[in-house]
C-alpha cells in the first residue's frame, strides 16, 4: 500500500480497479463508447475495459471530441469511474465538468506529479476522497 | 477571482439558467487553471455538430430548454452528412434523424448555421488580436496562426458554454506571453523553392511540423511568402492532425511571426531541428499507401472543406475530360462556396464532369460498411492521417491534379514529386 498526495480536480469517495497506462491517450477513436474496451492498437492499455474502473494515463491528445465521447459514455453506463492525469487539459476537463454541473453525476478526476504517477504502476486498485487530497493505491 | 458585477450576475442566474449554468463550467475550470479572471470574446466556433451520440444531442436540446442563447456570432462546423443528399452518400436515417436534432438545437440556440470546417472562408473570420472560442482542430490551427486571433483547444460542447456566457478563463493562448515559440525548425537548403508548385510539399511540411512539435509552439523557417491561403488551410489542419497544435509561426509569413525575434518574443529557440528533402520523403511515407497502384474506389477532397479558389484550379485540372461512369470522386465543401460556385455557373460546370459535390458534412464521417470500398485518395494530409482509423483504409495521397489524373486513367497516377531526386 502506497498513499500518495495529489490534487482533486473534481472529487468523490470511491475505490476501483486501476486500468494504468504510461501513454497519452484520445477518447476519439481509442475507446469503444458501447463496451469500454479501448480500442487503439497502438496504446498500452489496448483490449482493457475501462468501465467502472480508475483509468490513469499522462495526458489526453488528438480530437476535441473527447467531451462527447466521455458524455455519451456517462449515458450508456460504459464510463470510466474516475481519471488519473498528470495534467488534464480542457479536452478531457469538459465531460467530467459539464456531467458534474448539469447531470450532477461525478467522474473524479485526480492529478498527480510525475513522479507519483509512474509509481501507480503494478498497483491493483485506487482508493480516492472526496474531502481530502490524498490517494491509497494497493 | 477578479468578476465584473455583470460576471457575479451571471453566476448568481440573473441573466438566466443557462447562462449561470454557462458560467459554473467555466468559473470550475478556471479555478482548476487557477486562472485570475474571465476575457470575453468576439465569436464563437461551435464543433458539437458531428453526431457522437445521444448524450450529445440531448445536451444541446437541454441547453435550449433552460432558455439558451448565444452571447456573441457562433458559427457551426460541418456535421456528419449532407442534409439533403445523405440517401446519396448512404448514410443511415437514424443519423440523419439525429443531426436534423442538432440543427434545430443549435439553430435555436442562435448559430449562424453554416456548417463547415473552414468558416474563415465562409465569411466568418475574427480580427487580429480578437479574443474568441473555437473548436475543431484545424480551426483553432487557422485561427490563431494565420489570423492571429486568439482561441484555446476548446473541446465539444464546452465551446456552447463559452458562447452562452460570451467568455473564457483568461489563460493558455489568450493571453501574449504563452504565444511565443519555443523552438525552431528550419528548412534545409535541398528543399528548393521550385517544390513549392506542388501542393503536396505544405502537407508534407505541416505533417512533420506536427510530429517534431507535439503540443508545443516552434517557429518554422525558410517557407516561401507567396503561399495561398488554401495552402495554408491545409498547413493548418495537417499540423494539427499529426500533432497538439493550436499555434505555430511561419516566419516572414504568419502575423506574430514577421521575424525571429517576434516570435519567439525576444527570447532564444530552446532547440532547433532541421527539416530535409530525405524527412519530405519519411512523411509522404506516412501519408501514402505506395502499395495501391490500380483503380481508386473513391477519390474524396475538400477536408477541410474546398473553396472557390480550388473549385477552379479543380476544373483547370480536369481540362474539359470528363470522368468516367464509375468514378466516385466527391467534393465537400460548404453552402456558401455553393452559393459562389452556382452564381458564377463553376458549379455546374464541376458537376457535368461527373464529380459529385456534397454539402455541410465531412468526409471522414464516409459509411464505410454501406459501401464495398477498398481503396480511398485525397489530397488531404488531415485525412490521410485520420482515414486509417476512422474508416480502416490506408489512403492513395497526392495532390488534386493527381487526383483527377488518377480517375481518368482509371489508376493511380502521380506526378513524379522533386523531392523524390
Amino acid at each position: 500500500m502506497v498513499e500518495l498526495n495529489c490534487k482533486n480536480v473534481i472529487s468523490d469517495d470511491i475505490t476501483a480497479e486501476l486500468v494504468y497506462a504510461d501513454k497519452p491517450f484520445s477518447f476519439v477513436g481509442g475507446v469503444c463508447i458501447q463496451d469500454g474496451i479501448v480500442q487503439d492498437y497502438r496504446h498500452p492499455a489496448f483490449k482493457k475495459q475501462i468501465t467502472g474502473k480508475i483509468f490513469a494515463f499522462p495526458f489526453g491528445k488528438g480530437s476535441s471530441g473527447a467531451g462527447l465521447v466521455l458524455m455519451e459514455m456517462l449515458r450508456v453506463g460504459t464510463a470510466p469511474a474516475g481519471i488519473i492525469n498528470i495534467r488534464t487539459d480542457p479536452v478531457i476537463l469538459t465531460g467530467p465538468l459539464i456531467a458534474k454541473h448539469f447531470y450532477n453525476q461525478l467522474l473524479p478526476v485526480i492529478n498527480l506529479s510525475e513522479e507519483d504517477f509512474a509509481s501507480l504502476s503494478g498497483h491493483k486498485t485506487i482508493q480516492i476522497f472526496k474531502d481530502k487530497e490524498v490517494l491509497i493505491a494497493n | 477571482m477578479h468578476l465584473t458585477d455583470y460576471e457575479k450576475a451571471l453566476l448568481q442566474g440573473d441573466h438566466g439558467e443557462a447562462r449561470r449554468m454557462a458560467m459554473n463550467v467555466l468559473y470550475d475550470m478556471a479555478q482548476y487553471y487557477e486562472v485570475d479572471r474571465f476575457v470575453e470574446i468576439v465569436s464563437c466556433h461551435d464543433d458539437s455538430t458531428v453526431y457522437f451520440g445521444e448524450a450529445q444531442v440531448a445536451f444541446t436540446e437541454h441547453l435550449v430548454d433552460i432558455g439558451g442563447k448565444f452571447a456573441v456570432p457562433t458559427s457551426t462546423n460541418a456535421c456528419a452528412l449532407d442534409m439533403n443528399k445523405w440517401k446519396e452518400q448512404r448514410h443511415d436515417r437514424s443519423w440523419m434523424t439525429a443531426t436534423r436534432r442538432i440543427e434545430a438545437s443549435h439553430l435555436q440556440l442562435g448559430a449562424a448555421a453554416n456548417w463547415t470546417c473552414a468558416p474563415y472562408q465562409a465569411g466568418f473570420a475574427p480580427s487580429f488580436g480578437q479574443q474568441v472560442a473555437c473548436a475543431e482542430s484545424n480551426v483553432i490551427n487557422y485561427v490563431n496562426s494565420i489570423i492571429g486571433a486568439r482561441t484555446n483547444r476548446y473541446a465539444g460542447p464546452l465551446e456552447l458554454l463559452a458562447g452562452i456566457a460570451g467568455r473564457v478563463p483568461y489563460f493558455g493562448l489568450h493571453k501574449t506571453e504563452n504565444r511565443k515559440a519555443v523552438s525552431l525548425m528550419r528548412l534545409a537548403d535541398d528543399i528548393t523553392p521550385d517544390m513549392f508548385e506542388d501542393n503536396d510539399i505544405y502537407n508534407l511540411i505541416s505533417h512533420l511540423y506536427g510530429k517534431i512539435a507535439g503540443d508545443q509552439i516552434w517557429a518554422l523557417e525558410g517557407m516561401p511568402t507567396n503561399v495561398t491561403l488554401d495552402n495554408l488551410k491545409q498547413f493548418s489542419s495537417t499540423a494539427a492532425s499529426s500533432g497538439g497544435i493550436a499555434l505555430f509561426h511561419l516566419i516572414g509569413l504568419t502575423p506574430e511571426a514577421h521575424t525571429l525575434e517576434m516570435a519567439f518574443q525576444g527570447g532564444k529557440p530552446e532547440k532547433e531541428v532541421l527539416i530535409t528533402k530525405e524527412m519530405l520523403r519519411e512523411a509522404e511515407q506516412d501519408l501514402c499507401n505506395f502499395e495501391h497502384e490500380g483503380k481508386v474506389d473513391l477519390i474524396s477532397i475538400g477536408c477541410p472543406h474546398f473553396s472557390y479558389a480550388e473549385f477552379e484550379a479543380l476544373e483547370q485540372a480536369f481540362a474539359g475530360r470528363k470522368l468516367p461512369s464509375d468514378t466516385e470522386f466527391w467534393v465537400f465543401t460548404s453552402r456558401c462556396t455553393q452559393q459562389s460556385t452556382t452564381d458564377s455557373g463553376l458549379l455546374d460546370r464541376i458537376k457535368a464532369l461527373g464529380v459529385k459535390v456534397f454539402l455541410d458534412g465531412c468526409t471522414m464521417e464516409y459509411p464505410i460498411d454501406k459501401w464495398d470500398t477498398k481503396s480511398i485518395m485525397t489530397n488531404s494530409g488531415k485525412f490521410a492521417n485520420y482515414c486509417y482509423s476512422k474508416i480502416g483504409i490506408h489512403p492513395v495521397f497526392g495532390n488534386y491534379k493527381d487526383c483527377v489524373e488518377t480517375a481518368i486513367a482509371g489508376k493511380v497516377v502521380r506526378a513524379k514529386k522533386k523531392w523524390w531526386n
